[in-house]
């Protein structure tokens, strides 16, 4: 299995073709470059985990530059040559404000593309013909919030979240409220780790995070949905 | 302007619809994806119920078969491969649907010559004819004719062409035409007063050009040029890539009413230039009312039409091979702008 991580927008690399991809039964849309480098590094803890190793497709993992993106590249997508190969599709997005909003976002630009729609989250829709698709909006749980609310709760119990807490108690008597705040924890974490200048994908590449947590596991119930087609047979 | 076509058991073709045509028309696709081949199932509906558009396009693939020791031979090689898979025994059917909602339906099959009673063997082609069928769906009128090779001759049953029902002209990059009738085709332009397209067109890449004539010169007609030098100048002394879009323009223009059908679109014109090509293409597409379609294989191409073209005059149409089979793939106006955007490869 191969991952491939793809820039979209202001791209210098060669274009998109899934027809010199033959083996890439697996197509992931994610909002920025942050998310897709913590999402190869959870499938290569996930498959290093798993003992029963299968054959599993190549997985392309799409930066889209932001949620708006999501309504014009899935119908391209669609029409490139060689999607007939494509098997699952996984979309994950931030709820920001809402995360009723951002699914019925997702609903609709599945529509307009002609390809299957989950009724709920981390759910797979399936249609004959059609890869199946699966969309999970972050943190989950109906809640408002991102990546970095996730990423935060996964470091909930280190004890370094004791120093984070009391300098942005620090922070906040000098300034006033942070602004981004789960953003600002999530960098501070960092600048306390071995090789503080890095950023939240790095950081995952290095292993600050916990895959293990429970905070993680929306996440690695989607990995497993769209990367291995359904639950592991010695789940994570 | 013809709005969709359905193509059937035509050269690589056993069932291919395009549907949403536009004023100007990117034909984008792997080798033998069937780029010339769909321009040329085009000519053929052009040409309405003559049969003998059927051979005209040998010309166009074969230049040199018209000579009369050879005429035979390449006749028999080239009637099979308009067939699908060479299956003779399936007819050819090429539907078009126009923006007036006309619809033409043309049937292609192997018929045997008139006044001989020869067992239809496909290892006889040449004593077989091509027989076509014109069906204007709407109005219930059809013509029919037949036509057959004879030496070096195309003879025709009823004797005589029918008018083209619309004007398709082609275009391809090595040149399928001598210089001398570029010139012919300027002065019957000039002849006709609409001449003044082309030149308007031609001037948006390059501004000094003030007057294209017809000239005889060394016995033959050239086109010349004026671009405000103290005699004007031969069309092949001012490069490539003035030359080349001239010749475009004028099948363009000439083509008025109709449709301009270009092989290999990009040939010979350097990227840097290929914008104001392509807005010199549409302008005189425009002015003539000519719709376009044009064969690529070059990205920059692509990208150089998207931006020199409005975006509800284009559309870009792939064809890929699915299972065996050609389909086509149209992108919208905003689908076009995504492939650049995201960086599709669509070529």
């Amino acid at each position: 299995m191969a991952v491939t991580l793809i820039k979209t927008r202001n791209s210098k690399g060669d274009p998109i073709d899934l027809s010199q991809q033959p083996d890439a039964g697996v197509q992931i849309l994610v909002e920025g470059g942050d998310d897709s480098r913590i999402l190869k590094a959870l499938i290569d803890h996930m498959a290093g985990a798993i003992s029963d190793r299968q054959e599993i497709e190549d997985v392309n993992i799409y930066e889209l530059g932001g949620k708006p993106s999501l309504k014009r590249f899935l119908p391209v997508l669609v029409k490139s040559e060689g999607f007939e190969q494509v098997k699952r599709i996984g979309i994950l997005l931030d709820a920001d404000d809402s995360e009723e909003r951002a699914f019925q976002s997702v609903q609709s630009a599945l529509k307009n593309a002609g390809l299957p729609v989950p009724h709920e989250p981390n759910a797979p829709a399936e249609a004959d013909g059609r890869p199946s698709v699966t969309a999970l909006i972050l943190p989950g749980g109906g809640r408002a919030g991102e990546l970095e609310t996730l990423l935060c709760e996964s470091f909930k119990d280190d004890p370094v979240n004791q120093c984070v807490d009391e300098f942005f108690e620090c922070v906040e008597r000098l300034n006033g409220a942070v602004e981004q705040p789960e953003k600002a924890r999530v960098r501070t974490y960092i600048a306390a780790q071995t090789d503080p200048n890095v950023a939240a994908g790095g950081a995952a590449e290095r292993g600050y995070w916990n895959f293990e947590h429970n905070a993680f596991q929306p996440i690695r119930r989607f990995m497993s949905l769209v990367v291995w087609g359904g639950e592991p047979q010695h789940p994570v | 302007m013809l709005t969709s076509l359905k193509i059937q058991n035509f050269r690589a073709f056993r069932s291919l619809e395009i549907s949403d045509l536009g004023a100007v028309n990117l034909i984008v696709g792997k080798n033998n994806s069937g780029k010339t081949s769909l321009l040329e199932a085009i000519y053929l509906i052009s040409r309405g119920g003559n049969a003998s558009a059927a051979f005209s396009l040998q010309t166009l693939r074969f230049p040199t078969a018209n000579s009369a020791e050879h005429a035979g031979q390449a006749f028999e090689i080239y009637i099979k491969h308009l067939f699908h898979k060479q299956k003779i025994e399936i007819p050819i059917q090429i539907e078009a649907a126009f923006l007036d909602c006309e619809v033409l339906r043309l049937t292609l099959k192997i018929a045997s010559k008139p006044d001989i009673s020869i067992p239809l063997s496909a290892n006889y082609v040449q004593n077989l004819a091509v027989k076509a069928k014109l069906r204007r769906v709407n109005a219930e009128i059809e013509s029919a004719s037949r036509a057959w090779i004879e030496g070096a001759k195309i003879l025709m049953d009823p004797p005589g062409a029918d008018e083209p029902l619309f004007h398709a002209l082609f275009h391809r990059s090595q040149g399928d035409s001598a210089e001398s009738s570029y010139a012919q085709l300027m002065g019957e332009l000039r002849r006709k007063k609409k001449d003044a397209a082309v030149l308007s067109s031609l001037k948006i890449i390059e501004p000094d050009l003030n007057e294209i004539a017809d000239i005889s010169f060394a016995g033959s007609s050239v086109l010349f040029c004026d671009i405000g030098l103290p005699e004007m100048v031969p069309l092949s002394l001012l490069g490539d890539g003035v030359s080349r879009t001239l010749r475009l323009i004028l099948k363009l223009v000439a083509a008025e009413g109709g449709v301009a059908l270009i092989d290999e679109v990009e040939s010979g014109i350097h990227y840097s230039i290929q914008s104001d090509v392509w807005a010199a293409i549409d302008k005189a597409a425009q002015e003539s009312n000519t719709q376009v379609f044009a064969a690529t294989h070059s990205l920059e191409c692509v990208r150089a039409a998207h931006k020199a073209i409005n975006a509800d005059r284009l559309r870009l149409h792939r064809l890929q091979k699915k299972d065996g089979e050609i389909h086509c793939v149209t992108y919208s106006p905003e689908e076009i702008q995504s492939v650049f955007d995201f960086n599709f490869e669509v070529r």
